[in-house]
């Protein structure tokens, strides 16, 4: 098979020019769907088998883990893919309060990095940072920094993330709600 | 506006609300000293804690605490703030140690509070300081209930039992359902939002009304994997004294409208069986407990297996901590099905939780106008209405389940702890007049232990 990340001795090739130039096309891609609340169509860059993940960050000692991530452990968002339909279900009846009216909110993208290739799973993983801004109704205003890291996979569709991990810069959420889609 | 008479209410039938409870920042003041230093108040759960030094911290009211487990299996809880400058000694959310020692200047404090050690003491002070008299402020009274850990600074007032009452026969059919107790997921949900903490704790006591109509969004989304199973028409309210409450409905198989697998529905089933021989079946198979509060600021959710508290941050914010408290020896697929049931709905991204958090966003924003405010709100309902006869074990005044009895209650007991000043209080100039409680609950005068 292909290799999923063409490398030479200098790691820079056409090849992985043009991957770096689909994965950052498709993750704007993504930001102006949710920007414009388009969310079955954001849904649809997710596959089946999706887990979209958000661990508690703590306020720790260097002894201590920063976070605790394993089955009896709380996360911020652990979600499968039927669930997050039901988040985006719940928005659509128009009676969300907290999303009626809907907010204005732009998904401000940058350093997006190619990691790992699993090429048994014929994935790759992708890491970007993240800031989501939230304006609503007259003078709520929320900032959500994260750092996301993405498993892509090439499907017959095209790209798909099968696994997204977001790291948010919280302790205590500062916000009313996470409504909002990371 | 200032509070007649140190009273929630703005009429003398108990029907109606001052709105400036909601907003005044003066009142705020009062509430941290007259409502939370004199109430017993929730600390953490038992589980928590595995071995001596590990601690916990959290809030009492606004005022920082840590909770650390001692050698011999009790809980001390200090004042998280340095006698020297005031400075926060432990900045962890939760960890071990061995001692606390101040980042500012390095005095340092045993896990129980002592002051162990001054950098350069002598040099700084000679002789001159009484290391026993400059320790962390102390909680004086620290008692657990079933896994639960509480503390109050009130040393006057009656033993945790006795102060939840009978809100532990309601308190039990989550903590003591199978005899084989409860842990406490790793981790705690922590969110802040604007709203006065009592809209919180108010709607949790009480408030089943609410449910259609802020929850509609989310009652349509999971209707699909709910099986068409609803709560009964005619439930509960149960108002106790002291300010508790809680509500719910006669016996529904609630575990099967949550999209759980069958290994999970017929564990919760045959858990509750189980609970039916030997709490009865009044508190287990007959009878689903959904929301409720005890006073001030704990509130739980029996069917999401769920508990938190809502920690005033000023009079127009609050914060929540919020845990789920599981069945300690559930298989792991049912813990982990319980755990994702409750974070799904009820933590800050939870789909029932968003739109509450909106209701007491604009409930309280709305007292800033002078109008606005001056106008009360309507707490009536259900008065004058007999009691609810469906329901002879349940200990307490019961109610229909759409009733604000609980709600009547719960600042009931609020005004005759307003009522009252704090011996520590400053005077503040709008210090309501203070008048002899009206109810039949007494009030302790003393809680005098803030600073030993």
């Amino acid at each position: 098979m292909t290799a999923l990340l063409p490398e030479t001795a200098s790691g820079i090739t056409v090849e992985r020019l043009l991957l770096q130039y689909e994965v950052e096309q498709f993750l704007y891609h993504e930001a102006d769907l949710l920007g414009r609340h388009d969310y079955d169509a954001w849904l649809a860059l997710f596959t089946d088998d999706l887990r979209y993940y958000m661990p508690i960050r703590r306020n720790h000692s260097s002894r201590d883990p920063e976070t605790v991530e394993h089955d009896d452990a709380l996360a911020l968002i652990d979600d499968d893919k039927p669930f997050l339909a039901e988040r985006i279900a719940k928005i659509a009846t128009g009676k969300a309060w907290a999303d009626d009216p809907l907010p204005r909110v732009r998904h401000l993208l940058t350093n997006v990095v190619i990691g790992e290739e699993d090429a048994k799973a014929g994935e790759f993983t992708v890491t970007s940072y993240l800031l989501i801004v939230r304006n609503r109704l007259e003078d709520e205003q929320d900032s959500f920094v994260c750092g996301r890291t993405d498993r892509f996979r090439r499907t017959p569709d095209g790209l798909r993330i099968s696994r997204r991990r977001i790291v948010l810069d919280q302790s205590v959420i500062l916000s009313k709600n996470m409504s909002v889609m990371f | 506006m200032s509070l007649q008479r140190g009273r929630a209410f703005a009429d003398d039938a108990e029907t109606l609300i001052d709105r400036s409870i909601f907003s005044d920042p003066v009142l705020h003041r009062q509430e941290l000293a007259r409502v939370f230093a004199r109430s017993w108040l929730f600390l953490a759960h038992e589980s928590q804690f595995t071995k001596p030094g590990d601690f916990f911290t959290t809030y009492m009211g606004a005022d920082p605490v840590i909770v650390t487990r001692q050698r011999d299996g009790s809980y001390k809880v200090v004042l998280n703030s340095c006698r020297h400058r005031g400075m926060r000694v432990c900045r962890y959310d939760s960890g071990n140690a061995k001692a606390f020692t101040c980042p500012y200047h390095g005095w340092s404090y045993g896990t129980d509070g002592a002051l162990l050690s001054v950098p350069e003491e002598e040099a700084a002070y000679g002789d001159g300081l009484d290391h026993s008299a400059w320790g962390l402020a102390a909680v004086p009274r620290v008692e657990t209930y079933k896994g639960l850990v509480f503390g109050t600074w009130d040393t006057e007032i009656p033993p945790l039992t006795e102060y939840l009452g009978d809100f532990t026969y309601y308190l039990d059919a989550l903590v003591d359902l199978d005899g084989e107790g409860t842990t406490a997921a790793a981790g705690v949900h922590r969110w802040r939002m604007r709203g006065n903490w009592k809209l919180g704790a108010e709607q949790f006591a009480g408030d089943m009304y609410h449910a259609y109509s802020t929850h509609l969004s989310a009652l349509i989304a999971e209707a699909p994997h709910s099986k068409g199973i609803r709560p009964p028409e005619e439930g509960f309210q149960v108002g106790l004294p002291g300010g508790h409450g809680l509500g719910g409905y006669p016996g529904y198989p609630y575990w099967h409208a949550q999209g759980f697998s069958a290994e999970v529905e017929d564990w919760i089933g045959n858990m509750l069986e189980r609970a039916a021989e030997r709490l009865g079946p009044a508190r287990t198979t007959g009878a689903v407990f959904i929301h409720g509060t005890a006073f001030p600021n704990l509130s739980l959710l029996w069917n999401r297996w769920t508990l938190r508290v809502w920690h005033p941050k000023g009079p127009d914010a609050m914060e929540v901590h919020s845990w789920s408290i599981l069945p300690k020896n559930a298989p792991p697929a049912v813990r982990r099905a319980l755990l994702l049931d409750y974070q799904r709905h009820f933590s800050a991204s939870g789909t029932w939780e968003q739109d509450d958090a909106e209701q007491w966003n604009y409930s309280t924003s709305g007292s800033d106008g002078f109008v606005t405010a001056s106008l009360p709100l309507h707490y009536g309902m259900g008065v004058g209405r007999g009691p609810n006869k469906d329901f002879p074990e349940f200990p307490g005044t019961v109610d229909t389940v759409y009733s604000e009895i609980n709600q009547r209650h719960f600042y009931r007991r609020w005004s005759e702890l307003m009522a009252v000043p704090h011996p520590a209080e400053k005077a503040a100039p709008e210090t309501p007049a203070a008048q002899s409680p009206t109810s039949e609950t007494p009030v302790t005068e003393s809680a005098k232990a803030v600073i030993a």
